[in-house]
Parts: C-alpha cells; sequence; structure tokens
C-alpha cells in the first residue's frame, strides 16, 4: 500500500492482481465490520474525488452515502448483510467530495472470521448513472404515453359526443362539460360569434363567472376570449399577474372568483375562429405544455361540430321560418282587408312569437293603432303590479297598459316607435309593465313602395337574444308589410267602385203620401268587388212611378259602369211613354249597338198611384213577389222573356199587368236573396215568400235588412238588391216590430206616411206621432225588460173620425206607476189623447183553442178635427 | 241621413250644437255624449233643432239636462226650435219653459253673445 503498483512490466494481457482491483471498471471497497474503510481502489477514489489517506481508516462506507442511503444502511443495507451475509445490486447513491451525487449498483459481501463473527466487509460498487437516466426516461415515457392515452380517450369521447350535438348549444354542453373534466378546470364556459360576426355570446358554461362582459362582448374587446377568437390562438394566463399584464379587466374577474389560471382555447374552423371555450384554474387543475395540443385539436373538432350543429339548426330554424312565413301570408289572404288582415296578424304573432303585438300605420301622417293582441296577465298578483306600475306612470302609459305596454318606465313612451318610423331601422327597448318579468319591445317598421308605412310593434321575452333574431324579425315585418299593404289598396279599391256605386244608385226620394219606396243593398260577404247589381223608383207623371231592378253580369268597375248605363237608358226610354214590353225591346237594341250590360237581367213595372195598376216586363228576372195587407202572398209569374240582347234569347216582349191592393207591398229583388248553397232556387223562393210574409207589418225600412238578415248566409258570394214598394193607404195601420227602439224611427215614418193621407192639422199630426212613439217606446222598454225578442204590435184605425191606436206588448203586465218613465209617458199621453185605457192583454193567441197571452194593451182614442179642405 | 248627427260649433259666447233627422231614446245617449264632451258648462249653449224632425220625450229630457247644466254653470242656453215644426209641439206640451225658446239661430246666437 505505499507504492503504486508498477505499470506495463509486462504485456496488457498479463496486468497484475493488484493492478486490476486499482484500475477495475468498478469501485472496490473494504470495511471493518463497522464500516470503517480499510482499502479503496482508485478507480472508486477518482469517482468520489477523494484521495486515499481522505478516507481509509478515517471514514465509514456509510459516511459516503446520501442521507435516504445511510437510512436505507441502517434499515436494510446492514441487517440483510449480517443475516445473509451479502447484499447484492442495491440502488444507492454515494456523495462525492464537492457534495455532488453518484448513483450507484452496490454488491457486498460480509467476511466471517473462525468465530462466524463478521470479520470485514468487501463492496463492489458500479456506477449507474446513465442507467438512472435511462430508467427515468423510461418512466417519463411511460407516463407520457399514459396521459397521452387518457388524452386520447378524452378526444375520442368528446368528438363522438360532438357527432351527436344537433345545436350549437349542444356542442357547447358538450365543451364545457368533458374539457373542463379533462383537465380539472374549475370553471367553463363556451363563446360564438353571434350573426353579426362582431360580437362574442355565451352559449354555455359552468362554474364560470356572472360578468356582463362574460356574458356578451364586441370582438374588438380587449378579452383574452375576444383575443383568442381574433387571432385564432390559443392564450394562456398562467397566474393572475400575467393576465394583468395582457388583460387587465379580465385579470380582476379572475381574481374576483379566485383563480389562478386561464386558458383560452379556439374553436376553429379551417383558418378562421368561430367561438372560444375558456377554462379557468385553481391550484388543483393540471394542465401542461403536454395538453395544449391536444386542447388546439379539440378546438378543431368542436369547431366542425359547432359549423354543422348551426348548419344544421339554420337549416332547421330556415325550415321552420318558411313555413312560418307560408302559413301566415296564407292566413292574411284569406282576409282581403287591411284591417282584418291587422287582425289577423295580431292574432297570429300571440302568443306564437310575442307576448303582445300591435300594427299602427300613418294615416295623415299620424300613427293611428289598427289591431293589437296580448297575452293575459298570468295572475292577479302580477295584474295588480302592473296596475300599480301603470297608475304611478303617467295617464297616457295607463291607458296604453290596458292593452299593450308601451315602453319602459325610463324611456320616453314609444319612442322607440318614432325612432323605427323615421329612420326605417328595428329598434328594440326593454320594458316589464306587464308584470310577467323581463321583456323587449321592437318596433319593426313596415314598409310598401320603398316608404315607411307604419309599424309593427311586437313585447318579446327578455331572456331571449332578441338582436340575434332581428333578421327573422326583419323578415316578418316585411311580409307583414307587403300583405297590409295589399289590403291597404284592397280597400281603397273597393271604396272607389262603392263610392261609384253610391253615386249610382243613388236617387231622389218621391214625395207622394201614394206610395213609400224602400230600398237595400248589401255587398257580398267577401267584399271583394261592387256586383252590377241595381235598383231605381222614379215618377213618370204626376201619377205613376216606374219601379226597377236589374242585374249586370259580372263584377267590379266594369259592371258597375255598364249598370249606370242602363239605368240611364231606362230612364230616358221610360220617359217617352213606352210600355214596359216596348221599352225591354229598345232596351234590347240599346244593349247590341253600345255592346254593354249583355245577357243583364231587369225587371220594370209601372205602377199607377191611382189607381193601384201594376204593369210589368221581366227581362230574365226573377219574379216580384206581392205581400197583401191580408197577408196573401204571390209570385208574379207573368210577363216574362230573356236576358237583355241574349243571343238565345226570347227577344219579343211580354208585359203582364196586376192590380195592387191599397196597403199591399211589392218586393222587387236580385237573385242574390233566393241563391244559396245548400238549398235550391224553389225551396229558397218558398222561405222568401214565408219570410216576407211575416213581415209584411214590419216597418218598411227595417223590413228589408231584416228579411235579407233572415235569407242569406253572411258570407253570401252574391250582392243582394232589394227594392219594396208599399202601395197607397192600408185604412187600418198595423205593424209589429222587435222591441228595439232603434226601429221606432222607421215605425213613425209609416205611421206618418199613414196619417199624411188624412186631413190633419200639424198639430194633430205631431200630436198623432208622438203618442204613437211614446206608447210603443214604453211597451219596448217595460214590456220586454227581461227578454229582448219580444215583439210589439201597433194597430191605428179611424172610426167616425176618432182615431183608435192600440199598442200591445206580451210582456209581464205591469199595473203602471205614476212614478216611473211610464207614468211620465203616460202622462204625455193622456195630455193628447181623449181616452186613454191600460189593461192586461188577455187576447186570444190565435190559435184558437181559446189560450190567452198575457201583456198590456194601451188603447187611445182621439177625436179628429177632419180639415173641411180634404 | 244620419239620426242625431251632432255638430257643436264655437260662437262667441259659447257653443252652438246642431242636431239632424229623429231625436229619440235610441240616439240620445249619443248626442248627450257628443255635447257635453265638446262644450263647458259655464259656456252658453244654443241646441238648434232646426234640421230635427221629431223630438220625443227622451230628446225632451236630454234638453232638460242641459238646460240644468249650463243654467248651473252660470251660462244662457237657448233651444232654436222654430213655430210649427215638430220638435217645438213636443217641447210645447212637455211645458218646456218658453224663455228657453228660440225661433231661429241668429236670435239665440245674440242671446249668448257677450254684450
Amino acid at each position: 500500500m505505499t507504492a503504486e503498483p508498477a505499470r506495463g512490466a509486462s504485456g496488457p494481457l498479463e496486468e497484475s492482481a493488484e493492478e486490476l482491483y486499482e484500475n477495475a471498471p468498478c469501485g472496490y471497497l473494504s470495511t471493518d465490520p463497522d464500516g470503517v474503510i480499510v482499502k479503496i481502489n482508485r478507480t472508486l477514489l477518482d469517482w468520489l474525488g477523494y484521495d486515499r489517506a481522505d478516507l481509509v481508516g478515517r471514514r465509514t462506507y456509510q459516511s459516503l452515502l446520501s442521507v435516504g442511503g445511510r437510512i436505507y444502511y441502517e434499515t436494510h443495507y446492514g441487517p440483510l448483510l449480517r443475516m445473509q451475509g451479502e447484499v447484492r445490486e442495491i440502488a444507492l447513491e454515494l456523495l462525492r467530495r464537492d457534495g455532488s451525487r453518484i448513483p450507484a449498483l452496490v454488491n457486498s459481501v460480509a467476511r466471517a472470521d473462525a468465530a462466524g463473527a463478521i470479520a470485514g466487509i468487501r463492496t463492489m460498487v458500479f456506477e449507474a448513472s446513465s442507467r438512472r437516466t435511462y430508467e427515468r426516461e423510461l418512466l417519463a415515457a411511460q407516463r407520457f404515453a399514459e396521459r397521452s392515452a387518457q388524452r386520447l380517450s378524452v378526444l375520442h369521447g368528446l368528438v363522438s359526443d360532438f357527432a351527436a350535438a344537433l345545436t350549437p348549444e349542444d356542442v357547447g354542453e358538450v365543451l364545457v362539460r368533458g374539457v373542463r373534466q379533462a383537465v380539472r378546470a374549475v370553471g367553463g364556459a363556451v363563446w360564438l360569434l353571434a350573426d353579426d360576426d362582431a360580437t362574442l355570446v355565451r352559449v354555455n358554461h359552468a362554474g364560470a363567472a356572472h360578468h356582463p362582459l362574460l356574458l356578451r362582448a364586441p370582438l374588438d374587446a380587449d378579452l383574452p376570449h375576444a383575443a383568442a377568437v381574433r387571432g385564432n390562438e390559443l392564450i394562456q394566463l398562467a397566474s393572475v399577474e400575467a393576465a394583468r399584464r395582457r388583460f387587465p379587466g379580465f385579470a380582476e374577474i379572475l381574481a374576483d372568483i379566485g383563480r389562478d389560471r386561464a386558458l383560452f382555447v379556439p374553436l376553429a374552423v379551417g383558418e378562421r375562429a368561430i367561438g372560444v371555450v375558456g377554462l379557468s384554474f385553481d391550484d388543483t387543475g393540471e394542465v401542461d405544455d403536454d395538453d395544449l395540443p391536444m386542447l388546439r385539436t379539440l378546438g378543431h373538432q368542436a369547431g366542425q361540430a359547432l359549423e354543422r350543429a348551426q348548419l344544421h339548426a339554420e337549416a332547421v330554424v330556415r325550415r321552420r321560418q318558411a313555413e312560418f312565413f307560408a302559413a301566415l301570408s296564407r292566413h292574411l289572404d284569406e282576409a282581403p282587408g287591411l284591417r282584418q288582415r291587422a287582425d289577423r296578424l295580431v292574432a297570429r304573432l300571440v302568443p306564437e312569437i310575442a307576448r303582445w303585438a300591435r300594427v299602427e300605420v300613418l294615416v295623415d301622417r299620424r300613427l293611428t293603432r289598427l289591431a293589437s293582441a296580448s297575452l293575459p296577465v298570468a295572475d292577479e298578483a302580477s295584474a295588480a303590479s302592473a296596475a300599480s306600475a301603470a297608475s304611478a306612470a303617467s295617464a297616457a302609459s295607463a291607458a296604453s297598459a290596458e292593452d299593450a305596454p308601451d315602453a319602459s318606465a325610463g324611456a320616453v313612451p314609444g319612442q322607440h316607435v318614432a325612432t323605427a318610423l323615421a329612420t326605417g331601422a328595428p329598434q328594440v327597448a326593454t320594458t316589464d309593465v306587464d308584470g310577467t318579468g323581463p321583456a323587449v319591445e321592437v318596433a319593426l317598421p313596415l314598409r310598401a313602395s320603398g316608404r315607411v308605412t307604419g309599424v309593427l310593434v311586437m313585447g318579446l321575452d327578455g331572456s331571449r337574444d332578441v338582436r340575434g333574431r332581428l333578421g327573422f324579425l326583419g323578415e316578418l315585418a316585411e311580409s307583414a308589410g307587403l300583405a297590409l299593404e295589399n289590403g291597404r289598396l284592397y280597400d281603397q279599391e273597393r271604396e272607389n267602385a262603392h263610392t261609384l256605386q253610391r253615386g249610382l244608385l243613388a236617387g231622389e226620394p218621391l214625395h207622394d203620401p201614394r206610395v213609400a219606396v224602400t230600398t237595400f243593398y248589401r255587398a257580398a260577404g267577401d267584399g271583394l268587388e261592387v256586383g252590377g247589381d241595381w235598383y231605381d223608383a222614379f215618377p213618370i207623371g204626376p201619377h205613376k212611378v216606374a219601379l226597377v231592378v236589374g242585374d249586370v253580369v259580372g263584377r267590379g268597375i266594369r259592371a258597375a259602369s255598364a249598370m249606370g248605363q242602363l239605368r240611364s237608358a231606362i230612364r230616358a226610354l221610360a220617359a217617352t211613354g213606352l210600355n214596359p214590353a216596348a221599352l225591354l225591346e229598345r232596351l234590347d237594341r240599346f244593349v247590341d249597338r253600345f255592346d254593354v250590360g249583355r245577357v243583364s237581367t231587369v225587371v220594370y213595372g209601372e205602377l199607377d198611384l191611382t189607381s193601384g195598376h201594376l204593369r210589368f216586363a221581366c227581362a230574365g228576372h226573377l219574379p216580384p213577389l206581392v205581400l197583401e195587407p191580408d197577408g196573401d202572398r204571390r209570385f208574379l209569374w207573368g210577363g216574362r222573356s230573356g236576358a237583355l240582347a241574349a243571343h238565345a234569347g226570347i227577344r219579343s216582349r211580354a208585359e203582364d199587368a196586376v192590380r195592387l191592393r191599397p196597403g199591399s207591398r211589392l218586393l222587387l229583388y236580385t237573385d242574390g236573396l233566393v241563391e244559396r248553397r245548400d238549398a235550391g232556387l224553389e225551396e229558397q223562393m218558398t222561405r222568401l215568400a214565408r219570410e216576407a210574409g211575416r213581415r209584411r207589418r214590419a216597418p218598411l225600412t227595417a223590413m228589408l235588412p231584416d228579411l235579407v238578415d233572415a235569407l242569406v248566409e253572411a258570407d253570401q258570394y252574391d250582392d243582394v238588391c232589394l227594392l219594396c214598394v208599399r202601395f197607397g193607404v192600408e185604412p187600418r195601420f198595423e205593424r209589429e216590430l222587435p222591441a228595439d227602439v232603434a226601429q221606432l224611427k222607421s215605425l213613425r215614418d209609416d205611421f206618418r206616411s199613414w196619417l199624411s193621407a188624412m186631413p190633419l192639422t200639424a198639430d194633430e199630426r205631431d200630436a198623432l206621432l208622438l203618442v204613437c212613439s211614446e206608447a210603443t217606446a214604453n211597451a219596448i222598454e217595460h214590456g220586454y225588460r227581461a227578454c229582448d225578442d219580444g215583439v210589439v204590435s201597433v194597430r191605428a184605425e179611424v172610426v167616425d173620425r176618432v182615431l183608435e191606436l192600440t199598442v200591445r206588448d206580451r210582456g209581464s203586465w205591469r199595473r203602471p206607476n205614476p212614478e216611473t218613465d211610464r207614468g211620465r209617458g203616460l202622462e204625455l199621453i193622456r195630455s193628447l189623447m181623449d181616452r186613454v185605457s191600460i189593461e192586461p192583454g188577455d187576447c186570444a193567441t190565435g190559435l184558437g183553442d181559446g189560450a190567452t197571452e198575457p201583456g198590456t194593451v194601451v188603447t187611445m182614442r182621439r177625436r179628429l178635427t177632419w180639415k173641411a179642405a180634404a | 241621413m244620419t239620426e242625431g248627427q251632432t255638430a257643436v260649433l264655437a260662437v262667441p259666447g259659447g257653443y252652438v250644437a246642431r242636431l239632424d233627422g229623429d231625436v229619440d231614446r235610441a240616439v240620445v245617449d249619443a248626442v248627450e255624449d257628443e255635447i257635453v264632451r265638446r262644450t263647458t258648462p259655464t259656456a252658453g249653449l244654443v241646441v238648434d233643432l232646426g234640421a230635427v224632425s221629431f223630438l220625443d220625450s227622451a230628446g225632451v229630457s236630454l234638453l232638460d239636462r242641459l238646460v240644468r247644466r249650463h243654467e248651473q254653470g252660470g251660462a244662457a242656453v237657448l233651444i232654436v226650435a222654430p213655430e210649427g215644426g215638430s220638435p217645438r209641439f213636443s217641447l210645447r206640451v212637455c211645458g218646456f219653459r218658453p224663455d228657453l225658446l228660440a225661433n231661429a239661430l241668429p236670435e239665440a246666437l245674440a242671446a249668448i253673445a257677450p254684450r
């Protein structure tokens, strides 16, 4: 041990054992039983950086071990050595002189003395740096493989979930749930680019902050999710500090909810981001650089899924919208006029689309409400809150709260409407006036031929994204505006035609007590175009009137104009003194020459007011109906020939004559009165005779509308035109009218006409009219208090210069009370009549079985002065 | 002719309400609403029945209410109902105060005009 063994004295293959020991490729070490080093080879000294003198006899083997190694030596290594005599391949770390470590594998063998006790320990040390590196690499590689597999499975799971997602919201939900789980994020949220491509809207979130900036933000905002979409880049904020440097506003939000880090992964389609998923972490999260490519990949997958879902959702929405628009326009087209269309529109919008809706149009530069509808307020509580909100506001808004709230309390009411009208752009105002939660009111301009003609106002659920729906709402307003404009044009055209027709139908009234004429015209139920029906009555000389009802084929302005020409031609021909058949023959020539009104039908009659003789001719027209005062009724089937100038018609004109009794009524009419889809002509004419007969005592002017109501369906497809003549003065005035004060005027007109045939003073006439009106009004108001379908009969007769007026109702008998109106009316009647009696109306029902009816009969008499001049 | 059609005009000293057609219980409510809506009780009122063809007791009651309204408001009221006309007859038999009646519009207008 004193000298270094000599080298190279012999050949390389003949190294000495000592040489081998000292320079072996491994370390050798011998210690005493306590571990004190007694011998150590050069190799090991070199590894450890010690001189031999530093260690031999001075240091123990254990002291060369790291702390962990020493503990291991105490607990396992030493005891094993003592028990088994050897340990093998123990991995330890030895400490170099400079404190650094050498990983090593060691084998130790105990050397026993003759007594079996440990005499010394021999240890062989293999340097294991490279091996440990490898092992560590191996482990890392294994862990990486495991993480990769986990990521891959997350990825696979998410991708299949994406495939199942139908809507962007579904994709968002998958993303938030799946990614949060995969990287153990605390919060997650998904934002998508809105339709305007300039706004990010949060569609889904879990455990994320509730900050307005996070719900919706412009794309150019200084926020990490916006930046991620703008640049289609992954943005990692590794700490609040890091966040503060780049996005100070967002850093505050992050800190507020106690998160350390955040990560934003763009959802990309190709090179373009259409959304972003944001993740926030506290210190338990695990995301490292290895995760980023996976997340990036996920972003691409999600982007594709989103695009697909959006396309799908868009297709679904488009289809629904198309269906809605088609149904809406069909629905609106069914109603021709502006107001009907507006009514239909709002009825369609509420509740399907809006909580309330109204249509306002500009009329003479002022907004006029055409129609409105709103959901009923849900319950009493909200009704009360709506009411108090309304009463707290101005009177104007209280009025509007009755049907639909106008605008939010803070804003100027209707400001958005005014703005929409002025700018032609949709306007949105928030409101919660109706007490059913937040709502927005959208004012959509309605257009026609480039002008704003009005506004469609809708109240929408405030919790939904309204601005995103403005495209749809705009289309809605577009088609509504068009339908309403067509409705307006229709109204205008119809009004023009009707004005023309009214002008043509208007004639000067006949002022002759021997005859009374009433007319009635009702346009077809669809009201689409005016028809060519007309009536006319005019005097021919002092004792004759001409009566005409005709029907020109076709509709609209042309028919109205042809009707006007025929009407004028008949008046001109009648003045020449032709009889009816000759007049029709001339009319045929007129039609032939000017080719207007061909195949029109017409009935023409001349009534002699002194005798009641009626000469008449029917050119293809329905027969007139005569109603006798005693109830007899008959159609006048004589005097018939073909329609005007019809090629196949009978050209030789026939005529006939009948004599009307005083008090008879003659009814001329067009086919609209008797043509029905559900009944034959013959059946309908029988009905006409019956219904008209029942009304022969109705006040004349009230008779025709009532008769049309009884015979004609409301949606009648043809116009109805009637002319009714009462000839002469019936000896006994008899009228029956429904218990409706609106019929009093018609009754007075008839009674005045009846009285006019008598030589009365003005005061007498006024007194009898007043008495008749008051007594009948009493019967209506008091006889039928409980029911309104009663009939009042009025009868008047002059016997020996005494006029007896009887008013009978069938209401319950009440003894007259002088304190009531009836009493006061009675006072008036008593002051004007000589005798008045009031009795229970135990009159025969007319059934001939001895039964009587209840009611009241008021009988009034007055002696007439009977002017000598008569 | 539309029954009970009402036109209200402002004149010096108050208003003229011109009625038309038959004024009976079927139309008095509408007529009264229109007049009350367009006039004030403290201004003079002329009700012109010159174009009215018939007036029943309900119409007379309406005129009575209008007279009370304006007289209580301290204003003059006049009813134009030409002699020989049917409304005049109704007013007479109902015992309407003759001092409230005028034969023609000009004298009624003069009566409510500020002096």
